[in-house]
């Protein structure tokens, strides 16, 4: 997928292209207004990430430009300023996402991914990972032909696996991703480890092992052995 | 009370206290005038009297009833001690059954030898009937004129003073942060220019000041936002390195939280700022039982994880008009302090009655100074990880909507209500 950044800071925008490289996308980096400018009226993306404070203008008319030129191109504001103006002002202009820094990159991963596949497939696509098949616009979630019930914090929980495998993601990010500001300031994510504990019982009662994995205590990873991963 | 009503009201008192002065004196002058005319009128019927009396003969006699004067024989020492002079009588009239105020004149004269007074009278009802009109003139002049006061405050005044409340209305709804800006009349008036010219002046200074403050507040949080999210990837990507050993993991662990930790305080004083600087501007009407129910649900997976019982008892709802984004971070707060504080295998009670929500919850460590958790970075010494700000944003939401919040401790209960 060719995805395109617009962000002025390097420091930030040579991490999130090296992992967004790592994950398969083509990432091309603009790092002021008029850069992104041009690029979006020249190049065609799938997704573009755009920091509202730029040097040379604001990214909030980058994003009305970039929606009346490619309608389909999703779109995504990564903001310093954690606004609810600045976020519904970029909602209303079309963005499909808003995401306040510091985000993880795991976070920023599941967004894309989650855009992607409602561009491509207008959100009925699957995800099959070997024995386990995720509908993201049902919400269902089956081992092979039998359906696994789930509640929406351990969906959620699964859904952020599945988009992140082989990939260590931090007890925070987790937190964050499933629980948002109910998580903030808790002394302790303790609560995450008998999330998991469920989510795996659930799987292990229809005969599937989950391949979630703590590792060091830091975080969690998922590593189905019956699937490779691809950028969706 | 307003400007007009107290000047109407001394202008008018004022005035009242003047006219009946003015009556009196009037009075007075008047009255002053008619008796010296009476008396004169007096005088010069005693000289016909005098002039009438025939030139010679033994005695006078007895006056005849129709006259206005009577003349009495008098003895020569009375003659010698009584000296003319005019005095105010009342005589009993028989017709109206009453006495009536008369003038009279005592004079003396000698005739033929003998000596005599002389009593004329004149009837002081002249006067009287003048009082009486001037009194009633005074009155309706101080009628017209306390209600041309009145027409006149009500109306040209309310006409001058126009500008004045066009100002005062405004300034009334003033909110820097709202971009409407004040549309100041025009005034014939010297005076009211000058006003409103050094009211646009200063709301001008005011809400630059305001917008550079919400700005540098903004700049600021994005500014440490930035660095601690580069360095947050960076942990995020190291710990992806499958031949990480485990206690270089756990460093990259602890390190991550302090940056969490970091970017939450850096959050939530931008929060803070951003509720005493009144930023959050839009309310509606919001059934506070109703966030506390939802905020409740959603702490549930942290009650479960501590094994804690919520007990929640509603007895009536509280409606208040706030900023909703607002009234759900008091309430979320209020629970997430409740819970983090709370003894494992507790209870945390919530309770609305009246126009009070209460939260109580068994404090895990004894509290020192209760009243003190209000204000900013002050913690327990049990949970060195936390901020210190949670009941911190709970004072300044409580202070922007004038809401009281008290923090009580019974024995080891902890109890934190809420006056709405």
């Amino acid at each position: 997928m060719k995805l395109l950044l617009i962000e002025d800071e390097q420091a930030l925008s040579q991490t999130i292209i090296r992992f967004l490289s790592e994950q398969g996308h083509l990432c091309e980096l603009a790092t002021t207004y008029q850069e992104g400018q041009d690029k979006i009226s020249i190049y065609a993306y799938d997704c573009v990430l755009i920091d509202l404070m730029l040097p040379g203008g604001d990214g909030l008319n980058l994003l009305k430009t970039l929606k009346q030129e490619h309608r389909q191109t999703g779109a995504i504001i990564i903001s310093a300023k954690d606004s609810l103006d600045d976020k519904l002002a970029g909602l209303d202009l079309g963005a499909d996402d808003y995401l306040p820094k510091p985000f993880h990159l795991a976070e920023l991963n599941s967004r894309i991914k989650s855009i992607l596949r409602r561009m491509k497939f207008d959100g009925s696509e699957h995800l099959e990972l070997g024995r386990l098949r995720i509908n993201t616009e049902a919400r269902t979630v089956f081992v092979d032909q039998q359906e696994v019930t789930l509640n929406r914090k351990e969906y959620d929980l699964l859904l952020l696996f599945a988009t992140n495998q082989n990939r260590v993601i931090q007890k925070s990010a987790l937190a964050e991703h499933v629980w948002g500001d109910q998580s903030d300031q808790v002394d302790s994510y303790d609560f995450i480890y008998s999330q998991i504990k469920n989510l795996r019982k659930r799987f292990s009662q229809l005969g599937y092992e989950l391949a979630i994995q703590t590792v060091y205590g830091v975080g969690y990873k998922f590593t189905p052995t019956d699937h490779q991963p691809s950028p969706l | 009370m307003r400007l007009l009503t107290q000047s109407t009201l001394i202008s008018s008192t004022i005035l009242l206290l003047a006219l009946l002065i003015s009556g009196f004196y009037i009075f007075d002058q008047v009255s002053q005038e008619v008796r010296d005319e009476i008396d004169e009128k007096l005088l010069n019927r005693k000289l016909e009297i005098l002039a009438s009396l025939p030139l010679s003969g033994s005695s006078i006699s007895a006056t005849p009833i129709a006259t206005d004067f009577r003349i009495d024989s008098i003895s020569a020492s009375t003659f010698s001690v009584l000296q003319e002079h005019f005095e105010d009588i009342s005589i009993y009239e028989l017709i109206e059954k009453e006495h009536e105020p008369h003038r009279q004149l005592l004079t003396k004269f000698e005739w033929a030898g003998h000596y005599y007074s002389l009593r004329i009278q004149t009837s002081l009802l002249d006067l009287e009937d003048m009082g009486e009109v001037i009194a009633y003139s005074t009155l309706w002049v101080i009628v017209g004129l306390l209600l041309l006061a009145l027409l006149v405050n009500r109306f040209l005044q309310r006409k001058l003073w126009k500008s004045f409340y066009i100002t005062l209305d405004q300034l009334k709804a003033l909110r820097f942060d709202q971009s409407d800006s004040l549309q100041l009349p025009h005034s014939t008036i010297k005076e009211f220019n000058q006003l409103n010219e050094t009211i646009e002046k200063l709301t001008a200074v005011n809400e630059r000041v305001f917008q550079q403050q919400k700005q540098f507040v903004e700049n600021a949080s994005h500014e440490i936002q930035t660095p601690l999210a580069i360095a947050l990837h960076q942990t995020e990507l190291l710990i992806q390195n499958p031949d990480l050993k485990a206690n270089d993991a756990q460093a990259l662990e602890l390190l991550t939280q302090q940056l969490e930790r970091l970017s939450a305080m850096n959050k939530t004083l931008l929060l803070i700022s951003k509720i005493d600087n009144k930023q959050f501007v839009e309310t509606r009407s919001v059934d506070v039982g109703e966030i506390v129910r939802q905020t409740v649900d959603e702490y549930a997976f942290l009650a479960e994880q501590k094994n804690i019982q919520f007990q929640l008892t509603i007895e009536s709802p509280i409606v208040v008009t706030v900023n909703e984004h607002l009234l759900d971070i008091l309430v979320r707060n209020l629970v997430r302090n409740a819970l983090v504080h709370s003894v494992s295998q507790g209870k945390i009670t919530i309770q609305q009655v009246d126009r009070s929500l209460r939260i109580e919850n068994t404090a895990v460590a004894p509290v020192d100074h209760p009243e003190l958790l209000f204000g900013r970075f002050v913690k327990q010494s049990d949970k060195p990880q936390s901020l210190g700000l949670g009941l911190a944003i709970v004072k300044s939401i409580c202070d922007t909507y004038q809401f009281t919040p008290i923090i009580m401790l019974q024995g080891k209960q902890f109890i934190i209500s809420i006056h709405f």
